[in-house]
């Protein structure tokens, strides 16, 4: 199959994909319960970018077809942030994903050998937790459980979908609420470029002690990356609402300093919104030892508002 | 002072003063009161312990260091100070690891005092010394018992106690004894302690002491407790206070007092004639005195003049005391009533002096480098003394010429040196002062254990009690700020400086421009009431009166209310007690994205703001938690931003 074709086939299913989210418009295209928040430091660092292109075990609470790039064995993936000014809130993620290599036989030197394949699809499991802050001692908690599936799909493309439970409580009368989200993604390579998207919440429904019962707001994180030099990629995406109209236009480049375990990010971001249009910048690094990989970091956010700080910690059981 | 001495030994002098005298002498330096370690108390110090210090000195308000080098090497970073705000301050270290180092005693600490506002204002203090002991044993009290038994004891009678102490590897182990409860103005200068036995680690000792006269017992009573100590050369001080004694005073004439009134200033050679000026309760008592310990009652007794108030004034010629030692012997004085009943007192002692020469001056002089003392100055005296025997000597001040009325004079004498003595003392208040003068002589007395006493008062100062030149004119304070930074202004003498102080806390000095006479300088206040006051120095450091008035900083009051969980409409209320020109409130959600915002312009203390509860594009914003950014501009033009949390519903 040419380019083309697989650039044609990807563009309809990602208007397909994104043509189901924008039909289950919530009453508010703004995040309210349950933001769509980067759960890992890289992805902080590369301005949100990796939402709509994740890869390894991060992609359980990204794109979930990022389970099946690039990734060759189980892994754990932990972090902690911290976010914006006051040290009102707090934010954990934690994942797993356990990728399937089918064994396949292999020809070596005039003998049959079967040995593990490439992986073919994955399953992930996905935790986080929002902690906030209210006057008066109270407080809010917002816990999301995750469990994510990606496979190859024909045209050389993957796709992934991801069922979230979410629960709400806060402790001013105990109320809160409960509900589902689901999310689904769609990625292949054309003409040397990675290009992904993932509809987050295309389905959901929460239902609330006190307030009126609803969806929460849809959105499209699509992105593309694209090898530049040895150790250095070059990232563009962007954030949809379910009205077609852009929330965020990223930017972003990765670079691993060759000969060492350091991998540099940076990214600038441009905010659109009907009141206040505002650009910030992510910056942030990543140090690999053995099957460790450590990272940080950091996005300035409104004016104000403060950065948001963020901590994590890959393993990857090869 | 150089004046004094001829002039070939004036290079010596100041050799000697500047060898004694480590510091540069400075008007205004910091005056040492006197240093003492609270904790361990009794004992030497350990590694890894925490010690405690209370170092006084003339004012609150020092910067305050301790060197514990020579205790640790400085193994236990740096101590922590804490000003009482009365003088006295308290110094607190843990000592580090002192396992290399050997334990001794007469470790100095020296106590650097600076004053913050200018740190050429210091001074040294290296009076305190304290006991290394990390691993020494100290003594241990095994028994104690008053000889014969007996537990009824009358004025004059021996007081004798045995004491068994536990002293193996106990470094120069000492027993003393505290019978204040039983003599208020007890001294161990007139114990008498004399070894029995020290085998196998355990050594016994006699304590003798006369109890002295009724005039300086205590009420008569059953069961006065005499504490028993145990001391070494590292500090160790043990009590034992398990004794008691019946005190009997009733019946036998009762002996007060008694002293040498001649001969003065020595002590008692061969043909002296001896006065005793000693007070009983009557003049009907007949007194014998007993000098067969002076001179073996070789001399003859002149005359016992019995006066008015019970005093009996004794005279005495010596004999030859030839062959005799020099040293201190108790004069027996026996008192007998019209009944016959009789007490014998030997508290009374008296030097025979034949031959031991008199502490050696070596010099003493002032620490300021001025001679015009004004009331409120700190006045420190350097002395330097010798002794020819090696006696020990105590230092008396010579004040008289300069104060009239020494009453409650606070002088401090600490000796820094082998023989050099630092007094310390600040000048009193005007009326407490001889009238001004110059060329007043002041001085410092030494005395030795064996009645020896030397004056040296040729120290020539000046005393100035008129006011200095004009007090500062201050401009006026506003009564009332919001800021915590105020500019204090006004007008002085251009030869004279400035001193600020707010709750006598914080001194600094002003410079006044010469040109202008002007001075200016910013104060910080603290939220409240500041007590802010200042006086004017001349170049001496006299003062003028203190000027002094107050101002109140308002404490800027930043509220932000509203209701948990918000609900569409509820009210935003911003509070700000200093006053805002705007106000924004911003709503965002946790991704960043900005929902809706709400301002108010003006002058006011307090707004009122409403979210309807939606967000950009209208619609109503989903339930959960969101942050609201709060920024006020005050008149001034300075922004003030907090983040506040919110927790939104629609169950209107």
């Amino acid at each position: 199959m040419t380019s083309k074709a697989r650039f044609a086939a990807l563009a309809a299913l990602i208007g397909v994909i994104h043509a189901l989210a924008a039909a289950g418009v919530a009453r508010a295209e703004t995040a309210g319960a349950f933001p769509g928040l980067d759960p890992w430091p890289s992805s902080i660092a590369l301005g949100g970018i990796p939402m709509g292109l994740g890869e390894g075990v991060e992609a359980v609470l990204q794109n979930p077809t990022g389970m099946v790039a690039r990734t060759e064995a189980p892994g754990l993936a932990f972090s902690h942030a911290s976010l914006f000014k006051g040290g009102f809130v707090r934010h954990q993620a934690a994942a797993g994903l356990w990728p399937r290599r089918p064994r396949q036989p292999v020809w070596t030197g005039g003998t049959v050998s079967h040995r593990e394949g490439p992986v073919t699809s994955a399953f992930g499991l996905g935790f986080t937790n929002l902690s906030g802050d209210l006057p008066g001692d109270e407080t809010y908690g917002e816990m999301t459980i995750a469990i994510a599936y990606a496979r190859h799909i024909p045209l050389g493309l993957r796709s992934g979908g991801r069922l979230r439970w979410l629960q709400a409580r806060s402790t001013v009368d105990g109320s809160g609420g409960a509900g589902y989200a689901l999310d689904v993604g769609l990625e292949g390579t054309i003409a040397g470029m990675r290009v992904g998207g993932v509809a987050r919440a295309i389905a959901s429904e929460i239902r609330w002690d006190r307030s009126s019962d609803g969806p929460i707001p849809s959105a499209f994180d699509l992105a593309i990356e694209r090898p530049i030099l040895r150790g250095l990629k070059l990232y563009g995406g962007a954030i949809l609402r379910a009205d077609w109209s852009v929330r965020r236009v990223m930017a972003a480049a990765a670079w691993t300093i060759p000969g060492s375990p350091l991998t540099l990010l940076a990214s600038p971001g441009w905010r659109q919104n009907d009141l206040e249009d505002g650009s910030d910048l992510s910056a942030g690094a990543t140090i690999q030892v053995g099957a460790f990989e450590a990272a940080y970091g950091m996005r300035s956010g409104p004016e104000g508002l403060g950065e948001i700080h963020r901590f994590g910690l890959t393993v990857a059981f090869r | 002072m150089l004046r004094t001495v001829p002039p070939i030994s004036r290079v010596l002098w100041i050799l000697i003063a500047c060898v004694a005298a480590c510091e540069p002498a400075v008007a205004a330096n910091p005056v040492p009161i006197g240093s003492a370690v609270l904790m361990p108390s009794g004992r030497g110090i350990g590694s890894l312990e925490t010690i405690r210090i209370a170092t006084r000195w003339d004012s609150a308000g020092y910067r305050i260091e301790a060197d514990f080098r020579a205790l640790d090497g400085g193994a236990g970073g740096s101590p922590a100070i804490h000003d009482s705000l009365n003088g006295t301050y308290l110094i607190v270290y843990t000592t580090g690891s002192m396992a290399d180092s050997s334990d001794t005693s007469g470790v100095v600490i020296p106590i650097m005092a600076a004053n913050p506002s200018n740190p050429a204002e210091s001074f040294t203090d290296r009076s305190l010394q304290v006991c290394r002991n990390s691993g020494t044993p100290i003594p241990v009290h095994l028994e104690t018992w008053i000889r014969d038994g007996q537990s009824r004891f009358t004025p004059g009678e021996s007081l004798i106690v045995r004491t068994r102490w536990m002293t193996e590897g106990v470094q120069r182990f000492r027993p003393s004894a505290d019978f204040s409860r039983l003599v208020p103005d007890f001294r161990e200068f007139d114990l008498r302690v004399n070894l029995i036995r020290d085998t196998l680690g355990v050594s016994e000792h006699e304590i003798a002491f006369r109890i002295p006269g009724q005039g300086r017992l205590v009420e008569e009573s059953n069961g006065i407790p005499l504490a028993i100590l145990g001391r070494d050369a590292l500090c160790s001080e043990v009590r034992f206070e398990g004794l008691s004694i019946d005190l009997r005073t009733s019946g036998a004439p009762k002996f007060y007092r008694g002293s040498v009134r001649a001969p003065s200033g020595r002590g008692v050679r061969s043909f002296d004639t001896i006065e005793i000026v000693t007070q009983w309760d009557s003049t009907t008592v007949r007194v014998e005195p007993d000098f067969a310990l002076l001179d073996g009652g070789a001399g003859g007794l002149a005359s016992v003049r019995d006066s008015t108030g019970g005093f009996h004034i004794i005279r005495y010629t010596t004999g030859d005391m030839a062959g005799l030692p020099d040293e201190r012997v108790v004069v027996a004085l026996s008192g007998f009533n019209a009944l016959a009943d009789s007490v014998t007192d030997r508290s009374l002692e008296i030097c025979r002096n034949l031959a031991t020469p008199p502490p050696t001056h070596l010099g003493s002089w002032t620490r300021e480098d001025r001679k015009r003392f004004r009331p409120g100055d700190s006045l420190v005296i350097f002395s330097r003394w010798s002794h020819p025997a090696g006696l020990p000597i105590t230092l008396e001040p010579l004040l008289s010429n300069l104060i009239a009325d020494g009453a409650g004079l606070a002088v401090a004498v600490s000796q820094r040196g082998v023989d050099t003595f630092l007094v310390s003392m600040k000048l009193p208040a005007k009326d407490r002062l001889v009238p001004d003068g110059r060329d007043i002589r002041i001085g410092v007395e030494a005395l030795d254990t064996l009645c020896n006493r030397v004056r040296f008062d040729s120290l020539l100062i000046e005393l100035d009690t008129t006011p200095p030149s004009t007090p500062p004119t201050f401009d006026p304070l506003p009564p009332e700020t919001n800021v915590a930074l105020i500019r204090v202004s006004g007008t002085a003498p251009g030869s004279s400086r400035v001193a600020i102080v707010r709750e006598n806390l914080f001194r600094f000095y002003a410079p006044v421009d010469p040109s202008t006479e002007r001075f200016e300088t910013e104060l910080e206040l603290t939220p409240g009431r500041n007590q802010v006051g200042g006086w004017g120095e001349d170049e001496l450091g006299n003062k003028t009166v203190t000027a002094t008035s107050q101002i109140v900083r308002l404490v800027v009051e930043r509220t932000t209310t509203y209701p948990t969980p918000f609900r569409p409409n509820d009210e935003i209320l911003v509070g700000d007690s200093g006053g805002m020109t705007k106000v924004v409130a911003r709503i965002y959600n946790l991704e960043g994205d900005l929902l809706a915002e709400m301002e108010k312009e003006g002058a006011f203390l307090e707004a009122r703001l409403t979210w309807d509860g939606r967000d950009a594009q209208g619609d109503l914003a989903e339930p959960g938690y969101y942050l609201m950014t709060i920024r006020r501009a005050s008149a001034t033009g300075k922004i003030h931003e907090e983040v506040s949390p919110m927790l939104f519903r629609d169950d209107e």
